[in-house]
């Protein structure tokens, strides 16, 4: 048996371990909140859909590209009742996510968002290996019959810049550590596998408490 | 030996209860993720796991730190190890991968590669032995208890 002194060490220790981790807990998540979709624009879906998915992802990432399939089956599976926020999370470890993401927010400008979106997901493998990809998004971009020339003039300006900046920085925030990180209905859900086995679970338990 | 003690106390303690306080100050749905890159861990345990793996980390490496219930903390460490070895060789055997970036140390400024980490628990484990095998602790509350 462990004499009292040396119980009481044991405690005291544990206690600091305690403090220092609920402090520092409440310091980093105290103005975390959730994510932000007023006004968002980068929304597939039925704007008054019980359901809302925002997800943060990165368009060099493979688990992002993994879990599109998933996103579409689950509005298939649900149809009306789903609403997709797209946030942009480049990640500082891929060479063109910068460049990817500003090219996809100036197509979002056009209104064409979404299927750049899908374009640059399934061109995933070719963009990585590629040793400058301006020349592929200039084809995306014309390919989806955008202008090319506003199309220029807003990857170069600072305006789709920032918005993307913003969006990263929230991202941070809310303290995502890697993509795809989804908020469905404000629960957090990260990475491919557990969106797999817990989206539909966290889907269908937010449609329950509506109907009640 | 004795003297080589507290430096390995310092280096295993001390990232254990690093990456046990990143992981517990972020959002465990992080974790949850991790965790769910390795085939050996059931699904359904990761929950579980997510709550109490990283309290085991901080207070053991903490322990080992400051020299408390020294072999107790470093024979349970060396164990960790030990899981965490299985569960990368494992991942590499069924997915024929290691993970890019573990994710044990949360979302702090430490990231390592599958194979880094691999490298790292082995090492890891050797200064656990080592650990166990001293009679004395230098610099440890063991001592100033009378343990």
């Amino acid at each position: 048996m462990f004499k009292p002194k040396t119980l009481i060490t044991g405690i005291v220790l544990i206690g600091l371990c305690a403090a220092a981790v609920l402090v520092s807990r409440h310091v980093l998540q105290r103005d975390m909140g959730g994510p932000q979709t007023l006004g968002a624009v980068k929304v597939r879906g039925d704007l008054r859909a019980p359901v809302e998915i925002v997800e943060f992802s990165d368009f060099q990432c493979p688990a992002c590209q993994l879990v599109q399939p998933l996103l579409k089956s689950l509005d298939e599976k649900y149809p009306g009742q789903i609403r997709l926020v797209f946030k942009h999370f480049p990640l500082a470890g891929h060479a063109w996510s910068g460049q990817l993401h500003l090219a996809a927010e100036c197509a979002g400008e056009q209104g064409r968002f979404w299927e750049y979106h899908d374009a640059l997901y399934a061109a995933q493998k070719e963009l990585g290996g590629t040793e400058d990809p301006t020349v592929r998004l200039l084809g995306f971009a014309k390919t989806l019959g955008l202008d090319l020339d506003i199309f220029a003039v807003c990857v170069t300006g600072p305006d789709a810049a920032k918005r993307v900046t913003a969006e990263r920085a929230e991202g941070e925030k809310l303290l995502l550590r890697s993509t795809p990180t989804f908020f469905i209905n404000g629960t957090r859900v990260v990475g491919p596998r557990e969106m797999e086995s817990e989206a539909d679970k966290i889907i269908a338990k937010a449609l329950e408490e509506k109907k009640k | 030996m004795t003297g080589m003690s507290l430096p390995a106390r310092m280096m295993v303690g001390g990232l254990f209860a690093y990456a046990g306080f990143m992981k517990l100050v972020y959002p465990v749905e992080n974790f949850h993720a991790v965790l769910a890159e390795y085939p050996l861990v059931p699904h359904a345990a990761i929950p579980l796991i997510a709550l109490t793996l990283p309290w085991a980390e901080l207070v053991l490496g903490v322990f080992l730190v400051t020299g408390y219930l020294t072999r107790l903390s470093a024979a349970a460490l060396l164990g960790l190890c030990a899981a965490f070895v299985l569960l990368l060789v494992t991942r590499y055997m069924i997915e024929g991968t290691l993970p890019a970036d573990c994710g044990c140390f949360g979302t702090g400024w430490l990231h390592f590669s599958g194979a880094q980490i691999l490298a790292m628990d082995v090492v890891n484990a050797g200064l656990c032995v080592l650990i166990l095998r001293c009679r004395k602790y230098f610099l440890s509350l063991d001592s100033w208890l009378g343990r």
